[in-house]
């Protein structure tokens, strides 16, 4: 491909003139971008990122196991809705186990953290290679699930993720309060009354269906660097919770944008990593006008008082 | 049912019914021997109250555990006789300043409102209502002009007085203060000392985890000394005194006798 055909591909998708199919998957994976960047605010003002990635690495032997279920029972073992299913189930399992470790084997927690993720994503592994080996011919796309890839997406996929994408919003919108108040203060939080590990839970189960919707696209690897790097980027650019809710949302909605417009420009390459690398330009761009800004309001505030 | 019987009968029980709060028999572990031994506690009506005790002698463990923050592992808290769960909203609280992370992005306002949380159900907004009583309430405690500011920007004693204010917009009538004046200015101290005075002039309770001992008789009317066990429980004048505050810090307050002795026999 020339120089000047990427480039016409890229533009053509990233204006949405590149065939139906190619939008219905943009907006999908643009709205799965939106809820992202948004749960991802509270994921990184709990402290819970570690915990997200954790979850997001757990789905890969819950994706192998789904798959072979569903061919043992003669279904079709690609098929998304019971992929995602075994993967929301594997995330649900480490995450107990998680606590499990902490609590009874006295372990710190970032300890049982990591033995958690890399067991399960190393079981996950060998159960891809073992899937590879049976040569169902229904295999291929499972590998996807770990750097992502757009381009296999079907329409109705995107479409699923879309709808579900949009209902974690819709969430994040309506329990706006109850996370700020167990993000900034859960005991204050919790003397008024409100249920902190049931709220939490909530935060994290919205982290998990994010993580799992977004494995096609993203991939188990890097979806939860799409919720907090527009969450970290935000986050440099304003003191106001909703406004950064706001902006990371933009942002992660809009790295997914180019990111997947990339992606059909570049079937080869992985979609998680360029979705991902966009947001991390994002991230630095945001880092350096923070900092920018910081320095000239001290500047200003130096000025005035000099001045009063 | 067992237990409200077995209450009937057992006639210092009615005796607490009233108090805005009352602890028996409270203690707590963690594993390691008790933090809190066997607290049996009542804090009169319109009352400040202070809970007073060396590093370690489990004051905040007392009122958390109160509070169900931490598992008590015997006894109980009652409020107003009854048990928290009916009397939350009737209860405002002001956790250790350094207990939350300063850089969190929110505005003081923010924070005030968060005192009505309460008051509001699942999915309900804060309303223009609440962010207007939350600005009456940084106004008593001074600090109106900060309503916009972002609380990274604040002083300890402009903290200090924002969880006040937060408290204060929970509109309670038994409030429960760690260590409020740990660490603040001493313009701040005299804020708080009168919203603390009006409270208690309006028929309130607070209970106070204070570590400055010379003006406990001055600012509180009633003191729970505490050293993982009650030392010493009553009014302010007769629980201060030298004997039991040796036997609550042992050789610590060697340095108490001769220096604010005075502070102590007035």
């Amino acid at each position: 491909m020339s120089d000047a055909d990427w480039l016409e591909t890229f533009l053509r998708v990233v204006t949405l003139r590149g065939g139906y199919n190619t939008i219905v998957v943009m907006i999908g994976v643009s709205l799965l971008g939106v809820a992202a960047g948004a749960i991802g605010v509270f994921a990184l003002l709990r402290k819970r990122a570690m915990m997200s990635d954790v979850l997001s690495h757990a789905t890969l032997p819950g994706i192998g196991l789904a798959f072979l279920v569903a061919a043992a029972l003669g279904a079709n073992g690609r098929s998304l809705p019971v992929l995602l299913a075994g993967a929301t189930i594997a995330a649900i399992v480490a995450a107990l186990t998680v606590q499990w470790l902490s609590r009874s084997a006295r372990l710190p927690e970032d300890a049982a953290m990591g033995a958690v993720l890399s067991v399960f994503f190393g079981l996950g592994a060998v159960l891809l290679s073992y899937i590879q080996t049976l040569r169902t011919g229904a295999e291929g796309g499972l590998s996807h699930f770990i750097l992502g890839q757009t381009a296999a997406m079907s329409e109705q996929d995107a479409f699923l993720i879309g709808a579900v994408a949009a209902g974690v919003i819709l969430a994040i919108a309506l329990l706006g309060k109850e996370f700020r108040i167990v993000c900034f203060d859960p005991e204050f939080g919790a003397v008024q009354g409100w249920p902190i590990a049931r709220i939490d839970l909530m935060l994290m189960a919205l982290v998990v269906i994010v993580a799992v919707i977004g494995l096609q696209a993203v991939g188990m690897l890097l979806i939860v660097a799409l919720m907090i790097v527009p969450a970290a980027a935000a986050r440099q650019l304003t003191h106001n919770l909703w406004v950064m809710v706001a902006l990371s949302a933009l942002m992660g909605g809009v790295s997914a944008w180019i990111g997947a417009a990339l992606s059909a420009t570049f079937p080869r390459a992985p979609a998680g990593g360029l979705i991902v690398l966009v947001a991390g330009g994002v991230f630095i761009v945001s880092l350096l006008v923070g900092a920018w800004r910081e320095k000239w309001r001290r500047a200003s505030a130096r000025s005035h008082g000099a001045a009063a | 049912m067992l237990w409200r019987v077995a209450e009937r009968k057992d006639h210092v029980g009615a005796q607490t019914a009233s108090a805005p709060f009352s602890t028996r028999a409270l203690s707590v572990d963690y594993g390691n021997g008790p933090v809190v031994r066997g607290v049996d506690f009542e804090a009169p009506h319109s009352s400040l109250v202070a809970i007073v005790g060396p590093n370690g002698a489990g004051k905040s463990t007392l009122i958390k555990a109160s509070l169900g923050l931490q598992r008590s592992s015997a006894g109980e808290a009652r409020f107003w006789g009854r048990p928290l769960r009916e009397m939350r909203k009737r209860i405002g609280y002001v956790p250790q300043r350094g207990s939350v992370d300063w850089e969190f992005p929110v505005s003081v306002t923010d924070v005030v409102t968060m005192g009505r949380y309460g008051m509001l159900g699942w999915l309900r907004p804060v309303t223009a209502a609440h962010r207007r009583a939350a600005l009456d309430y940084l106004d008593q405690v001074g600090m109106a002009d900060f309503a916009d500011r972002q609380i990274s920007r604040l002083s300890g004693g402009q903290q200090q007085r924002v969880f006040v204010a937060r408290a204060l917009a929970q509109e309670a009538d038994l409030y429960f203060l760690d260590e409020p004046f740990a660490g603040v200015d001493a313009a701040t101290e005299k804020t708080l000392v009168d919203v603390l005075r009006r409270l208690r002039d309006q028929g309130k309770t607070a209970v106070i985890v204070h570590h400055d001992l010379a003006t406990v008789i001055d600012y509180f009317d009633h003191v729970l000394l505490l050293n993982g066990e009650v030392i010493a429980s009553g009014a302010a004048k007769d629980a201060m005194t030298v004997e039991n505050l040796q036997r609550a810090y042992g050789g610590r307050l060697a340095f108490l006798e001769g220096a604010s002795g005075a502070a102590f026999r007035r």
